[in-house]
């Protein structure tokens, strides 16, 4: 497991770099918009934006982890065929998309943090945004875990040897 | 170590069912070399693909050792595979991210989960030097010709040092050097104890087998030797 989490990761990085780039998005926009319900006066608004954007976000990155599981299913036959279960498979990318959610959601949070220091000079405490981040992360991490999972194994129904000869 | 009792195997597309396999049975024993020839679309990659679990027959049986492949989970089978089975497949196929050394890695660590890697690189030496593969190590299977990618397939197949080798045409793409190096690889494997199950169109090939079945619309119709 650790050999293939280790080869997977060096070697898809314009996978994950994209992958990367979408949570940051997702990271920003949730920052700016908790910056916004912070600072604003007409909240019910600013929380339905919010809510919106999010959702859509979210919607974007579930699509395209179901393009990367796409990419990915002729991978997991042609590893089942030598040997390795699907759900080991399934396993290691998971684990993979886990490191790289978490890493820009870090990348994400530093963001937010120096926007806010340069903004405003409101006396809101480090932990009491990091708890709003951490919210945001434990709600969008298990979702992003599912619909990958999903993806990977909606895609791997067929016999591994169909889901080889697809693609030739 | 295989036995396939009277199988059958459908292949459904668009509602249609197609008879691929009509009641194969074969035995294969340690150290047994047999060849499968026949006309294309007689159903030779279909036997394989069927023995070694990767696709699922509708009835009969198919042994491994002591295992009842046809009615174990799906995990169950990809084990069997790692354990026992090393497959060259008609189209080599290899995921493409990983480069050579790694394809090779991964094929050998199926087998040898946990052991050193020190082993696989005596065992990826003593391959590469059999089948000539050593510049190839570090390119991606994308880059390389279609000989070079079936030679570095039949590594992939043999470098586990599993008891049974399946071989779907695994002369195809090659200049006859190259053949020649297959042919001696496979003996090799035969004098070490291994089992091979191979389909070819290579007159020579098939005759370093010692048994020939001949396939014909899904049905082994003659044995040639
Ligand atoms: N994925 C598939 N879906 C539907 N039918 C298939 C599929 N694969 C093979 N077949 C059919 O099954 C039959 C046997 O195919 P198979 O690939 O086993 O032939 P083969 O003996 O290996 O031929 P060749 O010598 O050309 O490789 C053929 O009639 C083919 O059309
Ligand atoms: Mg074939």
């Amino acid at each position: 497991m650790r050999d293939l989490i280790k080869i997977g990761l060096s070697r898809s990085r314009a996978v994950f770099i994209l992958l990367g780039a979408l949570y940051l998005a997702v990271y920003l926009q949730v920052s700016v918009l908790f910056f916004l319900i912070l600072t604003s006066k007409i909240q019910m608004l600013v929380i339905s934006g919010y809510t919106i954007g999010t959702l859509g976000l979210l919607g974007g990155i579930t699509g395209a982890h179901f393009l990367v599981a796409g990419k990915y299913s002729y991978e997991m036959g042609n590893l089942e065929t030598i040997g390795f279960p699907r759900w080991f498979y399934i396993t290691t990318y998971l684990i993979q998309f886990v490191l790289v959610q978490l890493i820009s959601c870090l990348v994400g949070l530093l963001c937010f943090q120096i926007l806010y220091i340069f903004i405003t000079s409101d006396n809101v405490s480090f932990s009491q945004l990091a708890i709003v981040h951490l919210k945001t992360i434990l709600t969008v991490l298990p979702l992003q875990v599912i619909s990958c999972a999903a993806g990977l194994w909606y895609q791997s129904r067929s016999e591994p040897f169909l889901l080889i000869k697809e693609r030739i | 170590m295989i036995r396939i009792n009277n199988i059958h195997l459908y292949y459904r597309q668009h509602g249609i069912a197609l008879h691929a396999l009509r009641g194969v049975s074969l035995d294969i024993n340690p150290g047994d070399y047999i060849a499968l020839v026949g006309p294309s679309g007689s159903g030779k990659s279909s036997l394989i693909a069927a023995v070694t679990g990767l696709i699922f027959p509708s009835e009969g049986d198919i042994f491994i050792d002591r295992f009842r492949i046809n009615r174990i989970s799906r995990n169950a089978r990809a084990k069997i595979r790692a354990k026992y089975c090393g497959i060259i497949f008609q189209f080599s196929e290899m995921p493409g991210r990983f480069t050579i050394r790694e394809n090779l890695y991964l094929s050998w660590l199926s087998a040898h989960r946990g052991k050193d890697l020190s082993e696989f690189e005596e065992r990826l030496e003593l391959v590469c030097a059999k089948l000539d593969i050593h510049p190839l190590l570090e390119i991606r299977p994308g880059n390389l010709s279609g000989g070079q990618l079936q030679k570095t397939a039949i590594a992939r197949a043999i470098i586990k040092d599993a008891p049974i080798i399946l071989a779907d045409e695994p002369s195809g793409d090659l200049d006859p050097d190259n053949v020649k190096r297959v042919r001696n690889v496979l003996q090799e494997e035969i004098e070490n104890g291994k089992s091979i199950l191979m389909v070819t169109h290579d007159a020579k090939l098939a005759s370093d087998a010692h048994t020939i079945y001949e396939l014909r619309d899904g049905q082994i119709h003659n044995v040639l030797k």
